[in-house]
């Protein structure tokens, strides 16, 4: 079980999407029912992952079989304790979206379904693969059903978004794709294997052009500034269940493809790139929270509020500490759990009033408390209150970005200006909060607005508890991702940037050396 | 003396359709006058013939004919695949014949006979009668175009093509001309041998014969600048004969070509591999262009097809090395997604019309969803995005120009594939993301085209999944060049 457990995560969802597909078209509810039935079974399964988990480094859960011998393809998947937990997110948020858009989608609904399990079968697949060439199949296989996602059941200008998002995520996979060719030649392994190429040594000057491929991909869909154009559209029109996973899943996979390749793969080209990547991060912060403050629409808020928490993440991975980079992962994680909450609130809102704009609401506290008092928890922690997930994550990546870090000599002023960030977001987050929940109600058609129903209960609660159990409990988590980014650092810049770990916001673990 | 003893079984497969032919053209004979002889049964019969007699040279290891027409494990791969495209093209199109009004006995005889060319082109180990098949390959072809008497287009199309054809055929003659001229023979094996030493005045005929042949080619793969013709003659043509050409002929033109530059001139491989890579990046670039520009889904895939003949020249320039194989893998995968697409277009055709605009196919997912969603399967693997055998058959082509050294002509392969996205992609954004606009005026999909489309989706989705088998294939063909 433990060696086939990865791969039964991976091709479930493919066969239950299969399932669906063979469902009559007209047999709406059984093939929800079954969406949401093997959405959450996954999930289940990959709890083992957790409770089977050993806290140590290295690939864990692996299994490889060759696929193409002859040219070295293998596949090959495993875990560690950085992709393990990006694993469960996945495997957690889309049962979670499917729920959350139970009643909004209305049409062709075996085929939302269909799309929605084929896509968690190539994000998880992502996470998992260990072969360049598994990898990049799923990297991009992936696009597929979420160019049909915003393209069929997105808003009004959906063609354009879905046309628009899969050209930019192709443009920068491609010629990540001529680089790993370039790099199998170069390593001269006869191997696609990442584990083993990882080992190789490759001419500094060539790793610049290779490493400048790689973040050319991974940078679009982070989205870094300034490739992050393609988000606000994508996520504004899509429908919840898209904005849910594309901000809580598609995004992590940047940043993840930087840990996993990037920077293991062209240590010499990660260390002079660094400081711009560092440089980029920061400008992403302060813009993202910018545009964030003046925004009317409130999905294009919490979109460009991505870039500026995403930009915390990137800024945590180029300082290459092991307490910045286990930060950078906390807060991939909470970001996923924070926005997601978010998106599918805001979808919430729309399903009641059909507009999204700030000024059409305000007062709902009044109308709706419940769904006021859990937007608040969700508001708290995407803006890192202490107590919430949001603080552990923020809070690591700034302190592992001080000092001595791969930035190198621009590591304070970048730390300086990333902390106005912070309150940058608190002012956008908080003021969109009392414009649409505070004051008196304006709108006659917001006066008898319903508040959550048990369905959204059940939708938003999970959300909201995990965010709360990982601003308390971070040890736990963090515990078992340290090790792995440990090794990663230890292994692509020696021990220069090991630093003990904060495991619980500030006290410094025992463990980590 | 005794003659000498000629093996004939490894014609077999030839012989098979060309008697097929016959026989379909003089059933026609004996069919009463304004009715169709049974030529669809009578071909699928004569090709799956055809196939069990490639099995069978396979399994006995293949044969020469007189050092001529020689069955090798390349030719075999080739049978196997241009076979198959006669098999698919015999399935669309008793419906298509049907609905555009064109159903007459010649047509059957006319594509069986364009594939014994094709065999013969893929199999001739000497410039004479590499000729011989290329020009009945064509002159069958010529025909088939020009079959729709009613449509100035169908017209146009096989004026077009004759006179480029002719041409073409010109150069290749030419090429041929002088490299006999270069080596005294025009057997490839010895135009090679002498090849190796040459002197300087037979290097310089050498040389030029190269580079008309390369012309020659050109014209019949349909790269830039020598596919002005594709675009009409796709569009004008018959759709089915459209796939055949687009398929079939593409297919038989890169092995001869693979075959005469990797036998007879990989001497002269220093002057021809830039040569090479220049043709496949402006035809890479000015194919994806082109389809940018067109709103016909017939054009816009007339230059889809210009543009992935860049492609596979890009994997060319790495022959006789990995590129072969590369290039024999792409050809499935090719064949198979092209015969979908134009395919599809047929499938539909209904009292003469056909979908040619992005309008016609406009809301076709809510109506014929089996159908949209195999031409969804068959653009997407054009794009080459994964599950597809497209994405593993552009990996590999651009991973033999990688290894043969020129990354720069992978680089551009990549991003002319975003470019292309864009064109494929507005068709699936019109099947599936908009209204049908008005009446539903297309055909139900008939059961032999549906057959046909299907397995040409399985093929593509199994090759993008489990590509090993038919790649280890490739590989023997390959090295049987060597």
């Amino acid at each position: 079980m433990r060696g086939a457990l990865l791969t039964v995560l991976v091709f479930a969802p493919v066969a239950g999407a299969l399932l669906i597909a063979l469902l009559p078209r007209g047999a709406v509810r059984a093939q929800k029912m079954l969406g949401l039935g093997v959405t959450s079974v996954v999930f289940l399964l990959s709890l083992l992952l957790v409770r089977d988990f050993r806290t140590e480094p290295g690939m864990q859960f692996e299994v490889m079989r060759p696929w193409l011998p002859s040219v070295g393809i293998s596949y090959h998947v495993g875990v560690d304790g950085i992709s393990m937990w990006l694993v469960m997110l996945t495997t957690f948020l889309t049962p979670i979206a499917l729920l959350g858009s139970w009643s909004s989608i209305t049409d062709r609904v075996r085929e939302f379904n269909v799309f929605m399990l084929l896509l968690e079968a190539g994000m998880v697949g992502v996470f998992v693969s260990l072969d360049l060439f598994l990898f990049y199949i799923f990297w991009e296989a992936m696009l597929i059903p979420m160019y049909f996602l915003i393209g069929i059941w997105g808003h009004e200008r959906r063609i354009y978004a879905a046309v628009k998002f899969f050209l930019y995520t192709m443009a920068g996979s491609v010629l990540m794709l001529v680089a790993f060719l370039v790099l199998y030649r170069a390593a001269g392994l006869n191997t696609f294997d990442i584990v083993a190429l990882t080992r190789a040594r490759v001419d500094p000057a060539l790793q610049m052009w290779l490493f400048a491929a790689f973040a050319l991909a991974f940078a679009i869909k982070v989205p870094m500034w300034p490739f992050h154009t393609w988000l606000p559209d994508a996520h504004v029109e899509a429908p919840t269940a898209g904005s849910v996973i594309l901000a809580g899943v598609l995004l992590k996979m940047g940043g993840y493809g930087f840990l996993r390749l990037a920077f293991p793969l062209f240590p010499e080209a990660a260390a002079r790139f660094a400081p711009w990547i560092g440089l980029l991060a920061v400008i992403g912060i302060v813009y993202g929270a910018l545009v964030s403050l003046v925004q009317p629409d409130l999905k294009k808020l919490v979109a460009y509020s991505s870039v500026s928490h995403l930009g915390f993440v990137m800024l945590g991975i180029a300082s290459f500490t092991t307490t910045a980079v286990t930060g950078a992962i906390y807060q991939m994680l909470n970001h996923g759990i924070s926005t997601g909450a978010l998106f599918l609130m805001v979808g919430m809102l729309y399903d009641r009033r059909h507009t999204r704009q700030i000024a059409a609401f305000g007062g709902l506290k009044a109308v709706m408390p419940w769904f006021a008092a859990v937007f608040l928890m969700v508001t708290l922690s995407s803006i890192a209150v202490p107590g919430f997930n949001g603080f552990v994550g923020e809070f690591l990546i700034l302190l592992g970005s001080f000092g001595r870090t791969l930035t190198g000599g621009w590591s304070t002023a970048l730390v300086c200006v990333a902390v106005s960030g912070v309150i940058l977001a608190a002012a956008y987050m908080l003021w969109m909060v009392q414009r649409v929940f505070y004051g008196e109600v304006t709108d006659p058609h917001n006066a008898s607005l319903p508040d959550l129903d048990l369905r959204e209960g059940v939708v938003l609660v999970p959300l909201v508890v995990l965010a709360l159990v990982m601003g308390v409990l971070s040890p736990y988590f963090t515990s078992r991702i340290e090790p792995a980014v440990a090794s990663l650092v230890v292994n692509v810049h020696g021990r220069q940037f090991v630093q003990p770990v904060a495991a619980d916001a500030g006290a410094p673990s025992e463990r980590g050396r | 003396m005794t003659p000498p003893v000629v093996d004939v079984l490894p014609a077999i497969p030839a012989l098979i359709l060309a008697v097929t032919g016959l026989a379909v053209l003089l059933a026609q004979a004996f069919t009463p006058r304004g009715q169709a002889a049974p030529g669809a049964p009578f071909s699928l019969a004569g090709l799956l013939a055809a196939l069990v007699a490639v099995y069978l040279l396979a399994a006995r290891g293949g044969g020469d004919l007189g050092g001529t027409y020689v069955v090798d494990a390349f030719s075999l791969y080739f049978h196997a695949l241009i076979i198959g495209v006669g098999l698919v093209v015999v399935l669309l199109s008793p419906s298509y014949l049907r609905a555009t009004g064109i159903d007459r006995g010649e047509y059957y005889t006319l594509v069986l006979f364009s594939l014994v060319g094709m065999l013969g082109l893929v199999s001739c180990r000497e410039l004479v009668s590499l000729f011989v098949s290329l020009e009945v390959m064509s002159v069958a072809l010529y025909a088939l175009a020009g079959l729709h008497r009613a449509r100035p287009e169908s017209q146009e199309a096989a004026l077009k093509y004759f006179i480029t054809g002719a041409f073409s055929s010109g150069f290749l003659l030419y090429g041929i001309a002088l490299l006999y001229g270069a080596s005294g023979s025009t057997s490839l094996v010895a135009v090679g041998a002498a090849l190796r030493t040459p002197g300087p005045a037979t290097a310089a005929l050498a040389t030029m014969g190269t580079g008309l042949l390369l012309v020659g080619f050109g014209f019949k793969v349909a790269s830039v600048p020598f596919h002005m013709w594709a675009p009409d003659v796709y569009e004008g043509a018959p759709t089915t004969i459209t796939a055949l050409m687009s398929a079939g002929v593409k297919a038989a033109a890169f092995g001869a070509l693979l075959r005469v530059f990797g036998q007879a001139l990989p001497a002269l491989a220093a002057s021809w591999q830039p040569a090479v890579a220049a043709l496949a990046v402006v035809t890479m670039v000015v194919g994806n262009l082109g389809a940018l520009a067109q709103s016909n889904l017939k054009r816009m895939l007339a230059y889809s097809s210009v543009a992935h003949a860049g492609y596979l020249l890009a994997a060319v320039v790495a022959a006789p090395g990995i590129g072969v194989e590369a290039v024999l893998f792409y050809l499935v995968a090719y064949a198979a997604v092209n015969l979908g697409g134009f395919g599809a277009l047929a499938a539909l055709a209904r009292q003469g019309r056909e979908p040619l605009s992005l309008d016609d196919v406009a809301g076709l997912a809510s109506r014929r969803p089996a159908l949209a969603a195999a031409l969804a399967v068959y653009l997407i693997s054009l794009t080459g995005v994964p599950v597809s055998a497209g994405f593993v058959g552009k990996f590999f082509l651009f991973r033999a120009a990688v290894n043969a050294g020129w990354t720069s002509l992978a680089v551009i392969g990549v991003l002319m594939s975003v470019v292309s996205a864009y064109y494929y992609l507005r068709v699936v954004v019109a099947m599936y993301m908009r209204e049908p606009l008005g009446e539903d005026a297309w055909a139900p999909v008939p059961p032999s085209a549906g057959l046909a489309l299907g397995l040409s989706a399985a093929v593509v989705l199994a090759l993008g999944v489990h590509p090993e088998p038919v790649l280890t294939w490739a590989r023997l063909a390959a090295r049987s060049l060597l």
